[in-house]
């Protein structure tokens, strides 16, 4: 059974097109509240990444959820892009373009998850989502670095093994 | 002419021949003899022959075969068939030869003076039982014969010491071998044939898919690949509560989690490959089958429970009581547990919807596991052939010879 997010979502979280708007602990600016401590969506997404991305259907409970299975489709198109990075610094360059380029949102033509979020219904809508999924791709660049390599530098197999999975057979554009 | 009496007085031969391995052995013994696989290898020329091998003239040729580990081991002259399929026998020339083997060159003792002991899988045909006795009494003049369903023998394993009652005859035999997993449930003694649930792979699927992600993983593996897997399944797999902090502990703890397998390959040439997360995902494929197939999406512990709630209102407490494993590929170190510990919340959950709250006793629900899991239908046939009702119900030569094959359809189940 795929693991679901555990954030709570309250009346006070803000929805963009279906994917609820939750709080990072981030320096970066942006629409997202703002937290300092405790695990906040990322780090969720990185712990739960290795073993959500071996099923192949993802049941969505809540909001929280569209915002995981997100970032487990960006967390792994980090894998791929890193895969023949011989170091961190090497990694880190490919990843900060990475999550600097330009994506597509709910909505565009070739959005990966058409079938889990509506498009936005108003402008403002779409330049949350746009807003908020900039900063944690950005917050997931940052930390997912300190997984895939070892302390000694080093490429972890046992992560970039997961860079040949796909998960639910989709890829992010 | 051995008297039952004398074949009494013997210990009977015992012989469980599954779909890809056959245990063989005396009764009274605590493991089998031999384990050997159930493959014939029949030399290549003489394919034509074996199809009429009592009709025709017999010859030396007929006699050139191998069984098991040695047919397997000579592939370059002898042909590998396999005489059962699905636990059913669907060659009945091979299954001959094979038990000629068995009994002639193996255990070497003279089928005359002792009584047999042979099992067969749920639902099998009562024609099938006939063919059984037929070869049994007519080549090779068995003293007696018995023909036992393993589930029922798998539940007298789990519980050999029970001799009160007949509670050791209700259960649900959870049995996992190397072709497929069945879940059947068993009340005295009876098989309830309509709610023996299926599911499609085994241990030979948890080997490919441990061979799956180690090939991911980029690991050298040496030629022999297959055999690798097999080693790693049996001797460095385990159940885990959950996938996300097991994932965890292997990341924080690489030094304890991780393990390495060092070996020489039959070239002589050395290996060594790294072990991380397989160890606990391959088991878990049968929590999680979405993991490794499209094919299937029920977990083993609701297959478990479907079979159960199939089966008739007055024997489910009983049967969830009752749950016992058996079968080499239900051997991993806490496969009961996570069996029970799932189940458990399922029952639970169901309870809890129910509308009307009445105040009903908790079902209890217990996984057995002990340790003569890996065979333990053989070590169940071991048990029940040195009882001393199981003279009074094996079919005898003399039975046979007055009232012919047909009196083997039937075997009478009989308790301590």
């Amino acid at each position: 059974m795929v693991y679901h997010c555990s954030i709570s979502v309250d009346a006070s979280t803000k929805l963009a097109c279906g994917a609820a708007v939750l709080p990072l602990k981030t320096q970066t600016a942006g629409p997202a509240p703002h937290v300092f401590e405790g695990q906040d969506v990322v780090d969720e997404a990185i712990y739960l990444f290795r073993s959500n991305v071996l099923f192949r259907k993802y049941d969505v409970k809540g909001p929280g959820d569209r915002t995981l299975i997100y970032l487990t489709l960006y967390i792994n198109a980090c894998l791929k892009a890193t895969e023949d990075a011989k170091t961190k610094d090497q990694a880190k360059k490919i990843l900060d373009a990475l999550a600097q380029e330009n994506f597509k949102i709910p909505g565009d033509v070739g959005f990966a998850l058409g079938g889990f979020m509506a498009a936005p219904k108003t402008g403002a809508e779409g330049e949350l989502f746009r807003g908020y999924m900039k900063q944690c791709r950005e917050e997931v660049s940052i930390r997912i670095l300190d997984f895939c390599f070892k302390k000694d530098g080093t490429p972890d197999k046992y992560w970039y093994a997961f860079a040949k999975k796909t998960f639910m057979n989709k890829n992010l554009s | 002419m051995t008297t039952s009496n004398e074949a009494a007085n013997r210990p009977a031969v015992v012989i469980d021949a599954g779909t890809s391995s056959t245990k063989f052995g005396f009764s009274g013994n605590v493991e089998p003899n031999y384990i050997m696989p159930t493959v014939v290898g029949l030399d290549t020329h003489n394919l034509a022959k074996t199809t009429s091998a009592r009709s025709s003239t017999p010859s030396l040729k007929d006699l050139d075969y191998l069984i098991g580990d040695e047919a397997l081991a000579n592939t370059k002259k002898y042909s590998i068939h396999h005489p059962i399929t699905d636990g059913q026998v669907n060659n009945w020339d091979l299954m001959d030869k094979y038990w000629q083997h068995c009994v002639f060159k193996y255990l070497r003792c003279d089928p005359e003076d002792h009584y047999f002991l042979l099992t067969e899988p749920p639902l099998n045909s009562p024609e099938n039982r006939e063919y059984t006795a037929e070869i049994m009494f007519e080549t090779f003049n068995v003293a007696g014969l018995y023909i036992a369903v393993n589930s029922v023998l798998a539940l007298a394993a789990a519980n050999p010491m029970t001799g009160q009652g007949t509670d050791f005859l209700t259960g649900t035999v959870v049995d996992s071998g190397e072709g497929s997993t069945h879940v059947i449930p068993v009340v005295d003694g009876y098989v309830i044939g309509s709610s023996v649930k299926t599911l499609p792979f085994a241990g030979k699927d948890v080997s490919q898919f441990i061979l799956n992600l180690l090939k991911e993983r980029g690991e050298p593996l040496p030629y022999e690949a297959h055999e690798v897997a097999r080693v790693v399944k049996e001797k460095h797999c385990y159940t885990c509560s959950d996938i996300a902090k097991e994932f965890n502990k292997h990341h924080l703890q690489p030094e304890k989690y991780c393990q390495h397998l060092n070996g020489k390959t039959s070239r002589g040439k050395d290996f060594s490959i790294d072990l991380g997360y397989e160890r606990f995902l391959a088991p878990e494929m049968f929590f999680n089958p979405d993991i490794y197939t499209s094919d299937w999406s029920t977990p083993l512990p609701e297959v478990i429970d479907d079979a159960i709630t199939t089966s008739p209102i007055d024997t489910r407490r009983a049967l969830y009581k009752n749950i016992v494993l058996s079968g080499g590929t239900t051997l991993f170190k806490d496969f009961g547990r996570r069996i029970g510990r799932d189940l458990k919340n399922r029952v639970k959950e169901r309870m809890s919807k129910q509308v009307r709250q009445t105040e009903s006793q908790e079902i209890e629900v217990n996984v057995e596991s002990h340790h003569m899991q890996r065979f333990a239908v053989w070590f169940g046939g071991s048990v029940l052939a040195s009882t001393n009702n199981f003279v009074k119900s094996v079919h005898t030569k003399a039975d046979y010879e007055e009232y012919g094959p047909s009196i083997c359809r039937m075997n009478a189940l009989f308790r301590n």
